[in-house]
């Protein structure tokens, strides 16, 4: 069994996650992708990520991470292995469907 | 004085023959062309609104320039943006001469006429003498004074005598608001960070002691719009007068007897119609607009912006602008009341909390992308 990373957004990244690119800000899609969740993805982890303490996870910022991978090569189904979300705060239930609808977008795209 | 050395010799060469290099392959005059269209746009716009309202002043050499009495984007939009782009006209634009005498005559700026200002316009005019203030080092002036009340206590309460690094003749205390409305301070940023938009809502917050929507609604449209920013300022686009400094600015109201909070947010790019077409959703949009905009050479911009707020509504595929402006709105469809506003390029939509989309079109572009949240907090 793979082993289990778990990262927390909020704590291990920032608690005001937004914008698209690397350039656009501190705290952006890409950035979190590639400095954050990638590694772990890449060294064959499964990835509990943590949602909970977020201000909110803007749409851009959201699509450039789970789009941007299904446009690095992963697919849908790899993806979902490999992550899963977790959250206690109710009001984050909307957040793991809209990542994978982003997923499934690209990959529809791609 | 020394000699040179070989060594020294031969770098001072190797410097001069990279420099020959580097300016051969530079394309000749290409920013001074895309400079030159942008100024000749910019004329054109401002050829085509009212003149200016210039007051001869008996000082030899002064002429004073007014705004309008209302300046307001939404029912005064003419009049609010010619006086802006003399505004930004005037430091790099053609002198104005004295009718009279012919001779070139410097420009005060006299805000005492102004009566009512709109938070919009409010926000623009401090951005631009802000853009002004950062590129030139200029240090505005102020006869606060003899400004209107309700005029000088927004300036204060929204910080914008500090953003302009002005001293007010005036404090609070001299003059105590006469104004229902009251501001928050404003933001200025260049880059997406999320602590902005936080940071405004829980201003607001904490002004009316109201929420304004749902925290994460209200957190991911401000840090969406700033998010918008990034496109607006591309760089093989010449913005006139050139030295753009690629920031946004962000200012909130509220109206204690409408019980009405207001959000702006402000860039001075090139305008959301003009980039749309780099977007992923361009062919999306082209769609929606229908056959005869999308063959007419000059599209109306309402339209396009509505067109991409509803591609953005209704597609998943996220690789574009739309749903970054969808999510603009989503603050409106939740709480349901009020209404977003973009004013960009030649198009003003207003989108309201039943879904309907309204939009006009003006003669002359915006000098920018202007985003104006407004909501009812009343029972």
């Amino acid at each position: 069994m793979a082993d289990v990373a778990t990262i927390s957004i909020a704590r291990d990244f920032s608690p005001f996650p937004a914008g698209r690119k690397r350039g656009d800000g501190p705290f952006t899609g890409e950035t979190f992708r590639e400095d954050v969740l990638r590694p772990k993805l890449a060294g064959g982890q499964h990835v509990i990520l943590d949602i909970d303490g977020v201000e909110g996870l803007p749409s851009s910022f959201l699509e450039e991470v789970f789009g941007g991978l299904i446009r690095l090569g992963w697919t849908t189904d790899n993806l979902k292995n490999a992550v899963e979300f977790r959250h206690t705060d109710p009001d984050l239930e909307v957040y793991p469907p809209l990542a994978w609808r982003f997923a499934e977008a690209a990959a529809s795209v791609h | 004085m020394r000699k040179l050395t070989q060594r020294r010799k031969a770098w001072l060469l190797r410097r001069a023959q990279y420099e020959v290099q580097r300016r051969a392959h530079r394309p000749i005059n290409v920013m001074g062309a895309r400079r030159a269209t942008a100024l000749q746009v910019f004329r054109t716009a401002r050829a085509s609104l009212p003149e200016a309202n210039l007051l001869y002043d008996e000082r030899p050499g002064l002429c004073v320039l007014r705004p309008p009495a209302d300046l307001n984007f939404e029912g005064n939009y003419d009049e609010s943006l010619a006086f802006l782009m003399d505004i930004r006209g005037r430091s790099v634009g053609r002198p104005i001469l004295h009718p009279k005498t012919g001779k070139p005559l410097r420009i005060l700026t006299d805000f005492a006429a102004l009566r009512t200002i709109s938070s919009g316009a409010g926000l623009v005019l401090a951005a631009e003498i802000d853009r002004r203030r950062l590129v030139t080092g200029a240090k505005p002036r102020s006869w606060d004074e003899e400004w209107d009340p309700a005029v000088r206590a927004y300036f204060e309460q929204a910080g914008l005598f500090e953003l302009l690094g002005i001293q007010p003749q005036l404090t609070s205390t001299d003059s105590p608001p006469t104004s229902d409305l009251q501001a928050v301070r404003f933001i200025r940023g260049r880059s997406v960070r999320g602590e902005y938009g936080a940071a405004l809502r829980d201003r607001l917050e904490a002004l009316c002691g109201k929420t304004i929507g749902p925290k994460r609604t209200v957190y991911e449209a401000i840090s969406e719009a700033i998010a918008n920013t990034r496109h607006a300022y591309p760089q093989d686009v010449a913005i006139w007068p050139t030295k753009a400094t690629g920031s946004w600015w962000a200012a909130g109201t509220w109206n204690s007897a409408t019980d009405v909070v207001s959000l702006q947010l402000y860039d001075q790019g090139v305008g959301i119609p003009a980039t749309l077409p780099r977007s992923g959703h361009w062919s999306d949009i082209m769609k929606m607009v229908g056959l005869g905009e999308r063959l007419h050479p000059e599209r109306s911009d309402d339209r396009l912006i509505v067109a991409a707020l509803e591609v953005g509504r209704t597609s998943t595929g996220e690789q574009g602008r739309g749903k970054g402006l969808a999510e603009m709105a989503s603050w409106i469809d939740k709480l349901g009341n009020g209404f977003l506003r973009i004013t960009s390029g030649r198009g003003s939509i207003t989108y309201r909390s039943d879904g309907e989309t309204s939009g006009t079109s003006r003669r002359a572009p915006f000098c920018g992308t202007l985003i104006e949240w407004e909501i009812g907090l009343g029972g």
